[in-house]
This record gives C-alpha cells, structure tokens and sequence, in this order.
C-alpha cells in the first residue's frame, strides 16, 4: 500500500486556501469600488444639486438687489411721498448737530504730494 | 433527437457570433464608432458669466445683469390639445400683451417653436410658470439692466445684444466688465444629464468686475432735475452739466439733455446718446476770461483795483470794431469780471501778451484730452500762436477763436478753487473683482499748478462778485452762500458762420467761494426766448446748486477760514 503523500495534500489545501482568500479579498476590493462609485454618485449628484440652488438664489438675490435699488432710488422716494401727500424740506442750520470726526484734509495732501514730486 | 442537436447548433451559432461582434465592438479597430460614441456622451460647456455692475460712490446700483426668460410656446402641442384661444388669453394676461399678437404667434400650425416675449422679468415668468399651460416652455437667458432708466445714461452707456459694451463707461471699461468666460469638459448620461464624476477638466470662468464710480446718484438727480427745468423752461436744443469735488477732480454728477432710457437704447439716435459733457467742443465766450484774467493777474501785470478804460462799449483794434453788451467808461479788473466787458478783458490780454496767455491757457489744459474715462472725448481747439491773427488775442480773450468742452471749462473753474492746482478729472473711483480684491484705484491727481494760491484767492474773490447785486450773475445766487461765478454766452456757429440769436449760455461756479467744496457749470445750447447766460443758464445752476449744498452739508464757509482767506487777500495781488 502506497505511503500517503502528506506533503502534495498540504500543498494543494494551501494553494486551495489562498485561491479562497484572494477571491475573499478580490470581492471585497470589488463590494468596496463598487460602493465608492455609488457614493461617488450620490455626491455627485447632490452637488449638482447644489450647484442649481446656487444658481437660482443668485438670480433671486440679482432680481431683489435690482428691487432694493428701484426702491431706494430718489426719483421711486419723491413719486410715493407725491402718492402720500408728504412735502419734505431740507433742515435749516438750526435744527443741524453736527458731529465731527477730526479726519485730516486728505485733498489737500494730494496737492502737497505734487508739489513734493516737481521738487 | 436530430431537432434537438439542430436547434443546439442553431442557438449555439447565434450566440457564438454575437459573441464574435461583440468582441469585435470592443476590441477591433471600430474608430468611427468610438468616435460617434464620444461625441455623444462627451459634453464641452462654456461656462458663461455676467457682466460686472456699476455702482455709485455710495455702492448703489446703476447696472447689472439680471437673469430673464425667453416665454415660448410650441405651437404643435397647443393646437393638438385644442387650447390655442386659452391658453393666448392666459398669456397675454399675464405678459401685459395684446391677444391679437399672443394668438398670431400660438396659432401656428406646424411650428414647434414661437417666442411669445422676450426678455421677460424673473417674477412675471414664475406667475406664467405657475399656470402649468402646456406647450408653454421658457428660455432662462441674461440681460444688462440699468434700474434707473434714463438717469447717468450718457455716462453709462449700454451693451448690446451680445453683451459688449458700446457707449460710455460700458464700452470704455468693456474687458473689466465682461469677465472671462470658464470652459468644462464632462460626459453626459443617456438622458443627456451631466454626469458630475465624468468631469475631466473645469477651468473656473472669471466673473466680470465691478466698478465703482465717483457719481453719486443723487446729485446726478438734482443734475438731471435742473436739467430737464431748463430744457422746458428756455426751450433748449440741448443742456448739459457737470459737478466736481475740487479738491479731488471726482466728478458727483455728469448729466446731458436730452436723454435716452438705456433699456431702450436701439430706440434712439446716435446724436442724443452723445455725452455733450466731453464731446460738444464750443466757444466758451465769456466764461474764459476767467482764465485770462487769472494768467494777467498771476504774472502781476495787473492789480484788481486797476482801472481800464472801457471804451463806452465800442473800441477799435486792429481796425476792426470790439463791442461790449452794455457800454461801459472805466472798470477796474474786478468789474470787468463783474461787468463782463469784453473790451475790458482784450486789453488786460493784450498786456500779457500772445505767448504767455497761449502758455497759460495750455497750462489751464485748454486745447488738450483731460483724460477723463469715458469714450469721445473732445480736446477742444487752440490754434499755435503762429497761426494767431492780429485779432485773436483780444477775441480769444472774450472766449472766441477757440473751442472747448464743458469738462476743461469746469476744470479751469475748479482750478481756481484748488489754490491753483489743475487736478485730473475722474469717473471711476476703483475696480473690484468678485472676490473683493481692488484691482485698480484712482487717487486724485494734480496735472499742474498754472496759477499760485494767492491768485486763485484773488480770482475766486473776483468772481464771487459776479453772483452778488450789479454782477452779470445774480440770479445763480443761493441765499446764505457766496458764489464764485461767472457767466458766458457766444453766438452759436452755423456752417462757418455766426448766427444771430441762437447762443451757447452757460454759468460756471464755485461753492462756497472762499474754500470751494464743488464746481459746477450748466451749458444751454439756444436757450430761448433769453438767451444769455446769466438770464438762462444762472437760474438753472442755483436750482441745482442748493439742494446740492443741503445734501452735501456744505456751508458757508466758517468763521477761521474766512480769517484765513481775508489774510490773502490783504497780502495785496
């Protein structure tokens, strides 16, 4: 009776076992890509989302901007004080408080400025 | 059993060369195909961006971009569902348009595409919108929109159609403006959705950049104000005026009549968008002699209490007559300013001379570009002395034989008021890039300084005579303040000829005349039935001027300047 070849036998459980953990270790690579992409997706896609929101507030903040800008306009103050009946005059000096805040004549440095180049 | 095996081989067959194409598809050389799929999944975008706005010196806006639709209807899937007639009486509802166009355009059999409107407000689009009507898509597109309509438009200028700019600050300052468009290169899905994973390649647009100018919106209102009193009050061909900080050369207000809505601005002609501001050259008459008058008085030829004899209005030089308005016997230099006499000011020119009045004037920047930022500048005329006649000295002298723009007149004016530095004229105060970051600035800037202080003290206190009882000027006064003024009117020329009763007026001034804060100068072109300046463009300048002085909170000059000034003047001329 032919001895049994303990050797070959271990070989071929090993060869078999790392067959085994490599495919293991191959479908979880794949699982992992696989669940990246999706993420990756999702991400995507969210941020093109966003990247419309953006796009639709800017025109609402552009279009409010022009509203504000109507609606501050002298010419839009002068009409609706014209609809309200309501005359406004400029004070007179008496009814002015002024407060100063000791800033230096920067116009006048400018001038000095030039005078100090042609030196 | 013989079927089995045929229908074996068959499928076996079928499906073997499937397999064949199929590997064939992938890797034989199918370049024409791989080229049509690339075409179709691969997208390339050009990532559009806005024009930058402009704002005034208070941050207030005065253009920008506003995001608009296109309001189409497709006619086919209207006139299929039977709902041409309602859906027209929806639209035209809401767009504010008459059926008759609206049904025109829906009921067009045939056609998968008709633009009800165009450029369609944000809001008024989403009402449409909102109604759900089939077959009614939009276009969302982008358009310049100046909130103000008419206000700053010769300054401002439009874009056109296809976003570049053609007229005033738009086109001078075009390449800031419109930015750079970006570029994306990313593949699409099957349903031609962009892909955001597929993105190979995204160069960031840069946005246009903002400017920011030295107006400010509402003394450009009084401006526009004035101007439109005077275009029905004296039945004006045209008016234009111009405010400038002093001390700075920061132009608060450049108006021009008539105007134009920059909204409309294909519906106008090329000669109202004209900034006559910079780009009308016109004899100035009267309104020079202040610069003559400040060259004499600068070189000491002349004192102001020096006395010059008039000629009763009529004098003889180079044997041509010179005429005043009004006869006068003896005036001294302070009331031939006051006076305006033109025989006045030919002599005191005749004493400085044909050179040094050409240097002077030259100095002033008369006969050269101010530099000012918008486009069609004009740099008036000022011929070389050798080219002067006998005659020019004392006509040029009066304000004839020499052409200039209200700008350079202004600025002559502001010089005066400045201790006698010529500053540069400017529009734009900085520009600003989306992120904030200031890519240009203008710090004032002094070109010259043709006059000392003690003249310009001198000057402002000889023309703030011209504002007060028995001056040409009286009614440019404004209770409480004194005024540096002076007036001008010269017959306007027609194919090389003078024309009788048609002038150019105009008033220049400083407010208030002891420390000037502004210049102004109102020009009216044929002002009628009067026709001088100091009946015509003189009330127009007050009625800008004073609530300019309330909104600027400019007063009267104080009790330590007035001392200062005072001091000046007592030094002596």
């Amino acid at each position: 009776m032919a001895r049994k070849n303990r050797k070959n036998n271990q070989d071929s459980h090993r060869v078999l076992l790392w067959a085994v953990a490599f495919g293991m270790v191959a479908a979880t690579l794949a699982v992992i890509y696989l669940s990246l992409l999706n993420n990756c997706e999702t991400i995507g896609r969210q941020i093109k989302k966003l990247e419309q929101e953006q796009a639709e507030l800017q025109k609402r903040v552009v279009n409010e901007e022009r509203n504000w800008a109507t609606a501050r306009s002298i010419r839009n103050m002068e009409r609706l004080m014209a609809v309200h009946g309501i005359v406004m005059s400029w004070p007179e000096e008496r009814h002015i408080i002024r407060l100063h805040a000791g800033e230096e004549d920067a116009p006048a440095q400018y001038a000095q400025g030039f005078l100090m180049r042609r030196d | 059993m013989w079927r089995v095996a045929v229908v074996a081989v068959a499928l076996l067959a079928i499906w073997g060369g499937l397999a064949v194409r199929l590997g064939l598809l992938h890797l034989g050389p199918n370049e024409y195909l791989k080229k049509r799929i690339r075409q179709l999944r691969n997208v390339e975008q050009t990532i559009l961006v806005g024009r930058g706005r402009i704002l005034d010196c208070n941050e207030k806006l005065l253009a920008l971009d506003l995001p608009v639709r296109n309001v189409c209807v497709n006619p086919e899937v209207v006139l299929s569902n039977k709902q041409a007639k309602a859906i027209s009486i929806q639209l035209a509802r809401h767009l504010g348009l008459p059926f008759e166009q609206v049904y025109n355009r829906v009921n067009r059999p045939g056609r998968r595409y008709e633009a009800v409107a165009r450029l369609v407000r944000e809001e008024v689009a989403e009402k449409v919108e909102r109604l759900r009507l089939p077959g009614v898509f939009f276009e969302p597109l982008s358009t310049r929109y100046y909130p103000h309509d008419e206000m700053a438009c010769h300054v401002l200028g439009f874009s056109n159609m296809e976003g570049i700019g053609s007229a005033g600050v738009e086109q001078r300052w075009d390449s800031l403006l419109k930015g750079r468009p970006g570029l994306r290169q990313s593949e699409r899905d099957g349903l031609r959705r962009e892909l955001y994973t597929r993105r190979s390649m995204e160069v960031a647009p840069q946005e246009g950049a903002d400017i920011h100018l030295t107006l400010d919106q509402n003394i450009q209102y009084f401006a526009e104000q004035a101007l439109d009193y005077a275009m029905s009050r004296f039945h004006c061909e045209a008016a234009w005026a111009i405010v400038e900080e002093v001390k700075t050369g920061a132009i608060l207000a450049m108006a021009s009549r008539p105007g134009y809505d920059l909204n409309a601005y294909s519906k106008t002609s090329p000669d109202v968008r004209r900034n006559r501001a910079v780009s009308y050259n016109y004899e100035p008459g009267s309104v020079f002699k202040v610069g003559v008058v400040a060259a004499a008085l600068n070189e000491g030829i002349v004192l102001t209490n020096e006395v010059f004899d008039c000629e009763n209005g009529m004098w003889y030089h180079a044997g041509k007559p010179l005429r005043d308005f009004h006869p006068y016997g003896e005036l001294d230099v302070t009331g031939i300013i006051r006076k305006s006499s033109n025989i006045g000011a030919a002599k005191i020119a005749l004493l400085l001379g044909e050179d040094r009045l050409e240097r002077y004037l030259r100095a002033f920047g008369i006969g050269s570009l101010t530099g000012i930022e918008v486009p069609g500048e004009e740099a008036g005329l000022l011929a070389p002395v050798s080219k002067w006649s006998k005659l020019s000295i004392t006509r040029i002298a009066m304000g004839h034989e020499v052409a200039v723009t209200a700008l350079q007149m202004l600025n002559v004016m502001c010089c005066i008021g400045n201790d006698g530095f010529l500053m540069k004229p400017h529009l734009v105060q900085k520009v600003v890039d989306k992120n904030g970051m200031v890519l240009r600035e203008t710090k004032p800037q002094a070109l010259s300084r043709p006059i000392t202080e003690r003249t310009a003290a001198h000057m402002r206190n000889i023309l703030s005579e011209v504002t007060k009882a028995g001056g040409t000027g009286t009614r440019a006064a404004i209770p409480g303040y004194t005024i540096a003024g002076k007036t001008g009117s010269a017959e306007k020329i027609k194919d090389g000829r003078y024309v009788k009763n048609q002038n150019v007026a105009s008033f220049m001034g400083l407010i208030p005349s002891e420390r000037p804060v502004v210049g102004i100068i109102v020009v009216l072109d044929n002002p009628q039935p009067e026709r001088t300046g100091g009946v015509s463009a003189a009330p127009v300048f007050a009625k800008l001027a004073e609530p300019l002085v309330h909104y600027m909170d400019i007063r009267s000059t104080d009790a330590s300047e007035g001392v200062y000034y005072r001091q000046m003047l007592e030094e002596g001329p």
